[in-house]
This record gives C-alpha cells, sequence and structure tokens, in this order.
C-alpha cells in the first residue's frame, strides 16, 4: 500500500495511442487463418456459387443462362421432388425414435456392471465405423426376395416370405431397418458419454429418498441427458434427411420412386441429367429446410425443455 | 417468447452452418462404384497376334477413358491392345482411366468442366447423339473420308448409322450388345416343346413359359418360365421395350426425331405392350415379379435351372463355357420375338473424341487402332462378345460357334434397333420406374405411360433448349 502510495502518478500522462492488432491478434490471426482459408475456398465460395448457380440453368457444359427464381419455381411443380420429400420424411420420422431409442437402451445396458460390456461396445459400435456400401451389398443379400436370410428366417417361423426392396410399401422400411442398425452404434457412444458424465450424487440422493429405478431413470437420466438427446436429434435429422449412400446402393430410388430422397434427386439433376442449376437450387431448399428444423429444435429445448 | 441470447443465436449460426455444409455435401456426394452391365467374364480364346499399326509422327499423350472389362479382356488390352499402339508410335502415351456405366456420365462431366482432354472414349451408341448435340464429341467425317472409306464399309451399316447425329457421325462401333431369346433345350424336351426353336410371337411366349414355369407348394415360382426381370427400373424397362419395338413402336418414332410430338409411349401399342407385360407376371404368372436370384453369382438363371427362357446378350455362351461346360449344348438361341415387328435390342458400344481433344489426329489413330480387325477380335474374343465388323463375324475362330453366329442373324437381316437417339439413359431409367409402378399395380397402365410420356417430353424439351438439338 506504501509501496503504491509512494508513487506519483504523473498528473497529465498523454493518452496512449492503442496499437490496431496486438502481438495476440496477430498470433491468432496467423494460427486462425489456414482453417478461414480452406473454410471460404471449400465451404463460403462454393455456398454462394451454389446460390448463384440456383438461380441460372447451368449444366456445367454449356454456357449458363440467368433465370432467376425459376427453378425454385419449377420445385413446385415437380412431383419427383415433393415425392421425394415425402420419403425422406418418411425415413426421418421412421428411424429417428427407434435409433434413439435403442441407441439409448444399449447405451444403458453397456454403461451398466455388465460383462464383457467392452466387448459389447464395440460390437454394437463397428457397423458405425463400417462403409455404407459395405453394409448396403450385405443387406443386399440379406433382403434378397428368394435366397436371402430374413426370408429364410419368416419359412422357418411358418411366415410368407417378403419382398423387402422388391416392395413399393416395404422398400423403406427396410432402408429404415438396415440405416437404424448401422447407425445405433454411433448414438449410443454418445448416449455413453451422456451417462458416464451424470454425477452419480444425483443417483445417490434418489435411492435415500426412495426413487425406485424407473423414477431415477425418468427424473434423473432422462433430463440429465437433454442436451445430449437434442445434439442427437438435430444432427440425425440432418443425417438422415441427407440419405443416400443406401439408396443409390440398393434401390437407386426405386421400386417406382419408392425410395427416392431430396439428395438422390439432387444427385439425378446434377449428375444424370447436368441440370445443375436445378439440382442447386434443390440443395438449398434441403439447406433451408434442414436450417429450420434445426431452429425448431433448439427452441423447443431453449423454451420448452428447460421451462424457460 | 424471449429474445435469442448471443449464446443462443451463435449455436444458431453454428447450426446453420453444419447444416448449409451437409446440405452441400449431400449435393456433391461420389456414389461409391456399383455393378456394372458389362458381359460375365467368360474363357478367353487365343487369338492371331496383330499387326502393327500405321505409324504417326506425332508425340504426345492420350487419355483414354475405358469401360470396365472381364479380367481376360483386361489382360489383352494391357498387353497387347495398348502396348502394340504405342510401340508404333514412339514418344505417344496412352494413359487409361477406367470407368464404369454408373460413373461414365460423372467421368465425362468433370471432364468437360475441367477441360481435362478426352482423346477416347468408349460409351453406349445410345449415348453419342446428346453429347454430340452439345458439341462435345468430335465429328468424324473428315477422317474417315481422308483414310478410312474401304474400312468402314467392313461394319454393319445399321450399327454405324446408330452414332449420327445431325448428319455427322461421332463414334465408331466397337461391340454390339445384341440381345435375342435363350432357353433351355432339356427343359423344353421335359415339358413337350421342340428344343429346336423358340418361341417365335408373344401368343409362344405365353403358351411355352406357362407349360415351363415351376412353383412351389406355397405357390410361390422356383422357374421362371420366361425370365421377366422388373427388380430395378433398368430391368423393368429393358423387358418393357423390346416388347414395345416388337409391338411396333418405340419411345420415340422415327428413332433420330428430337420432337416431343414423337414421343409414343401414349399410343395403343405401347399401352398394349405395357399390359401384355403385366399379364406376363400377374395373370399367366410365368416369373416373379422380383426376377430369379442365382445363388453362384457367377452362373446365369439359365445355367443354375431357376428360369427356362431368358433374353440374352452372346456373353451367356462365354458363361456357360467357363462356369457349366456340360450345359452347353442344352442352351438354345431362339429369334427375336414377333408381334407387329420382329426387333431386338442391337446397339453398339462406341469409340468417340471429345471435343477437347488437343491432338485430334492422334486420337483418330488410336480409334482407328482400336477398331481394327486383330484389335477387335481380341478385345471380343474372350467374352465371346458379337463384333461390329461382318469380316470377324465370318472369319474370327471364335466367331465359328454355330451358337454365335445366331446372335449375328439380328444385325444381318436388320432385326437390331436400340433406344431412341433423343433419350438419354437417365430419362430411360426413369421411364422404368413408372413400368415397376404399373406392374405392382399402383398406377393405371394409362397413368403410368402418361407420366412417363411427360417426363421423357420434358428431358426432351430441356436438352433441346440447352443444346438447340434438332
Amino acid at each position: 500500500m506504501a509501496l503504491v502510495a509512494s508513487r506519483a502518478l504523473p498528473a497529465a500522462q498523454p493518452k496512449r495511442k492503442r496499437k490496431l492488432i496486438t502481438t495476440q491478434e496477430r498470433a491468432a490471426i496467423v494460427f486462425v487463418s489456414p482453417l478461414m482459408v480452406l473454410l471460404l475456398v471449400y465451404w463460403i465460395i462454393p455456398s454462394l456459387a451454389s446460390l448463384y448457380y440456383s438461380l441460372t440453368n447451368y449444366s456445367v457444359v454449356l454456357p449458363s443462362k440467368w433465370v432467376g427464381l425459376s427453378n425454385f419455381g419449377r420445385l413446385a411443380g415437380d412431383v419427383l421432388f415433393w415425392r421425394s420429400l415425402k420419403n425422406s420424411a418418411y425415413f426421418t420420422l421412421g428411424s429417428i425414435p427407434f435409433g434413439i431409442a435403442i441407441g439409448l437402451l444399449l447405451a444403458i445396458v453397456v454403461n451398466s456392471a455388465l460383462h464383457a460390456r467392452n466387448f459389447f461396445r464395440i460390437v454394437f459400435y463397428l457397423p458405425g465405423v463400417t462403409s455404407t456400401i459395405a453394409l448396403s451389398m450385405v443387406w443386399l443379400w440379406l433382403f434378397d426376395p428368394h435366397f436371402g436370410l430374413l426370408n429364410a428366417g419368416l419359412r422357418l417361423l411358418g411366415l410368407p416370405p417378403m419382398q423387402w426392396l422388391q416392395s413399393t410399401s416395404q422398400a423403406m422400411p427396410s432402408i429404415v431397418l438396415m440405416s437404424v442398425w448401422g447407425g445405433v452404434g454411433g448414438t449410443m457412444i454418445i448416449y455413453l458419454a451422456g451417462l458416464q458424465g451424470i454425477p452419480s450424487h444425483l443417483y445417490e440422493a434418489a435411492e435415500v429418498d426412495g426413487a425406485d429405478s424407473l423414477q431415477r431413470f425418468r427424473y434423473i437420466t432422462l433430463p440429465s441427458l437433454q442436451p445430449v438427446t437434442l445434439y442427437v436429434l438435430v444432427t440425425a435429422i440432418i443425417g438422415s434427411f441427407q440419405i443416400f449412400g443406401p439408396i443409390y446402393a440398393m434401390t437407386d430410388g426405386g421400386p417406382a420412386f419408392a425410395t427416392t430422397t431430396i439428395v438422390h434427386q439432387i444427385y439425378i439433376n446434377g449428375f444424370r441429367y447436368f441440370s445443375m442449376g436445378y439440382a442447386a437450387a434443390q440443395s438449398w431448399v434441403l439447406f433451408l429446410l434442414l436450417l429450420g428444423l434445426s431452429i425448431v429444435n433448439l427452441r423447443l429445448q431453449v423454451f420448452g425443455f428447460s421451462g424457460d | 417468447m424471449d429474445r435469442l441470447s448471443r449464446r443462443t443465436m451463435l449455436r444458431l449460426a453454428g447450426l446453420a452452418g453444419v447444416a448449409g455444409v451437409s446440405a452441400a455435401c449431400g449435393a456433391t456426394a461420389t456414389p461409391a462404384p456399383v455393378a456394372t452391365t458389362a458381359p460375365t467374364v467368360t474363357q478367353a480364346e487365343p487369338t492371331a497376334a496383330p499387326t502393327a499399326p500405321a505409324q504417326t509422327k506425332q508425340k504426345g499423350e492420350l487419355r483414354f477413358i475405358k469401360l470396365a472389362m472381364g479380367d481376360p479382356v483386361t489382360q489383352y488390352f494391357e498387353k497387347t491392345a495398348i502396348p502394340t499402339f504405342q510401340e508404333a508410335n514412339p514418344g505417344v502415351t496412352v494413359t487409361v482411366d477406367m470407368s464404369d456405366w454408373g460413373h461414365l456420365g460423372e467421368k465425362l462431366l468433370t471432364s468437360f468442366a475441367g477441360n481435362v482432354p478426352v482423346d477416347l472414349v468408349e460409351t453406349g451408341s445410345d449415348w453419342v447423339g446428346p453429347y454430340a448435340a452439345r458439341k462435345q464429341f468430335m465429328p468424324l467425317d473428315d477422317m474417315i473420308a481422308k483414310d478410312y472409306q474401304e474400312e468402314i464399309k467392313d461394319f454393319y451399316p445399321d450399327m454405324v448409322e446408330i452414332s449420327r447425329y445431325s448428319g455427322k457421325l461421332s463414334g465408331l462401333p466397337y461391340v454390339l450388345d445384341i440381345r435375342t431369346m435363350t432357353y433351355r433345350k432339356d427343359q423344353f424336351e421335359e415339358a413337350g416343346l421342340d428344343p429346336s426353336t423358340g418361341p417365335d410371337t408373344w401368343d409362344d411366349l405365353v403358351s411355352y413359359a406357362s407349360k415351363l414355369v415351376q412353383t412351389d407348394s406355397g405357390g410361390n415360382i422356383t422357374r421362371a418360365g420366361y425370365l421377366l426381370s422388373a427388380a430395378s427400373p433398368t430391368d423393368a424397362v429393358f423387358e418393357y421395350w423390346y416388347l414395345l419395338v416388337q409391338n411396333g413402336v418405340d419411345i420415340v418414332v422415327p428413332w433420330g426425331s428430337w420432337n416431343t410430338d414423337d414421343v409414343k409411349l401414349e399410343t395403343p401399342e405401347a399401352k398394349e405392350a405395357l399390359q401384355f407385360m403385366i399379364d406376363l407376371i400377374n395373370k399367366y404368372k410365368i416369373s416373379p415379379i422380383t426376377g430369379m436370384s442365382t445363388k453362384n453369382p457367377d452362373l446365369s438363371a439359365l445355367a443354375e435351372g431357376i428360369a427356362s427362357m431368358c433374353t440374352q446378350g452372346s456373353w451367356i455362351v462365354g458363361n456357360f463355357k467357363l462356369y457349366s461346360p456340360d450345359l452347353l449344348p442344352v442352351l438354345g438361341v431362339g429369334k427375336p420375338l414377333m408381334k407387329k415387328a420382329r426387333k431386338q435390342y442391337a446397339c453398339p458400344n462406341v469409340y468417340a473424341i471429345g471435343s477437347n481433344t488437343k491432338t485430334p489426329e492422334l486420337a483418330w489413330e488410336l480409334m482407328k487402332h482400336m477398331v481394327s480387325k486383330d484389335i477387335m477380335t481380341g478385345m471380343l474374343a474372350p467374352e465371346n462378345n458379337s463384333p461390329p465388323r461382318k469380316s470377324i463375324a465370318a472369319d474370327a475362330d471364335y466367331m465359328q460357334d454355330p451358337l454365335l453366329k445366331l446372335w449375328q442373324q439380328i444385325p444381318e437381316n436388320g432385326w437390331g434397333t436400340t433406344t431412341p437417339q433423343a433419350t438419354e439413359w437417365p430419362t430411360i431409367e426413369n421411364i422404368g420406374n413408372y413400368i415397376q409402378a404399373a406392374l405392382r399395380q399402383e398406377m393405371t397402365v394409362d397413368e403410368a405411360l402418361s407420366k412417363a410420356a411427360a417426363d421423357t417430353k420434358r428431358r426432351i424439351e430441356e436438352l433441346v433448349a440447352a443444346t438447340g438439338a434438332a
């Protein structure tokens, strides 16, 4: 204190000019700039370019003409686009609830004092690290109406064989089945991390209060996993609206357009018909749709679940 | 509702970014390779050593986009076809870029977009029209007039003319995909049918197939009388198209028209063909809608005995020779069916030169080398494929097989035709989806063909608008 008091402050010290960029800031820019350049080149510029192309009849190999909003107008009357939207929504609604429920269930199982739980964690996660195309090839055989394992099982049970991917009513549920099986391991891992982050004293306190296991799950586990569920839900919606690999490899959108999805239609228009402008317009509609769904999810979380 | 906090805004922005990137990725995702419709790998047959091609003085590098081949053909291609050209042309390097049918369009698209030379490309002759209309393939007429006038007379004229767009030839055929009725003679005998000939008409097809089809106790078809696969849009549209041309029409008539008024999918003949196809499955029950899968993927449905008749190319002979030679004597080959016309698919794979080539003369030399009699024979013999050159059909050792000659009668008798010039393959696949819908009774015949016609007209209109094709 004496030391401070002994130091006389200059009566009228001139204001020190602040440097435009400090050394620290300069260092930050140097470290961040490679990533920013990559983002600019591979994300921002292509995204803006695709927005521009969506307003043209760009077909890569021919000179493009400005067509304004006509690509978006054409979408309104494109029966296949609406069919693909419906199919994508069907896939999303079919796969996400099952994927989340089974993923959570598996996470709880492998989080318990199960014997050889590491083995099961690996086994359940394995499909998630396998190539989509490899999985699709295997499932093509499983779904084969004549020699497939699934129909062999049905016959053993005395049930009639199913057409699976060959039926317009069964093709999308078949792809949902395969996708849930393939994706549930990833969901399980995320939930497992969430479960391990719940403080154990909450369970101990609930036990002292006489809560049974169902009540502990209902009032401690589920609310604690709410941010994890939000993350899983948002990424699952984005992922499922973008389903493409299994569709391309297993059905190519058939039979009779029963499995064509938005991204499949984008691919068909862009890379088979060379209608890149129209495909870009479809991509932007998909982007806006996903953005909207993500916002709704967040609002639900922020103002709904948390009771804000 | 509360205002969004800064943190929430940041999270939203992050999500928007993720969604944007994801949407963009989805739009440009590159699919993994899929199986092609390329002929099955079959027994190799020794061929004569090729004569050296004419030497050029030019030097440079040629990029050759080649469709995937079976192992024996690949071996000949890599060890003989390309090296002999390079040896005869010192200083010329040929870089081979392999593709499959599923990715050929993408490869060409990116090549032209990036101006990576397409010096030579193998494609289907039914691809040539739209590519020529976009000015992506070079006309060959001047080069043919210069030094190929005599040689081109050895090709079946119809199979050459398929690659002519707007009066200019843009491709030379190297192999013919010819299809006709094939059947099992032993099963014909068992069913009391004459094994020396296949069905001749649609009525015959129904009558024969009804006698040949077998079912289990549950009524499930265990042996198709005629294998009519509608499992994929491609399979479905092929089977429909066979019936369509046999009934005297086509998707577009005349074949080379780009006028949408000439789309004939709503004609009575087109409806009759589709109704007949539906009847084969639902009324006569001669084939399951799912087709028949073989337990052994190397075997054809005929070889495995799960189908008595099916439409096939000559590669099935090679397949029998390789995987089930003991059954070769019971393989029967018939004529295309007759309703109003005796017609079947005969579509050449062609070589074309990309308009962005920097060395057109060298590219032309490579094309001539690849369609020369020796090289073509070496490429076609291992898989027993049908040649587009009359002299190979007459003289080549492998073509002395009487079974293979039965396929050649199709171009020789003018029975061959292919899908119209104005309908690109994706457009035809799209029709296949409507055929599938009608077969599954989700749409009526009229509705399916009306929608297919509308889509086809729109695609042709777009192509015409973009290219000025006529």
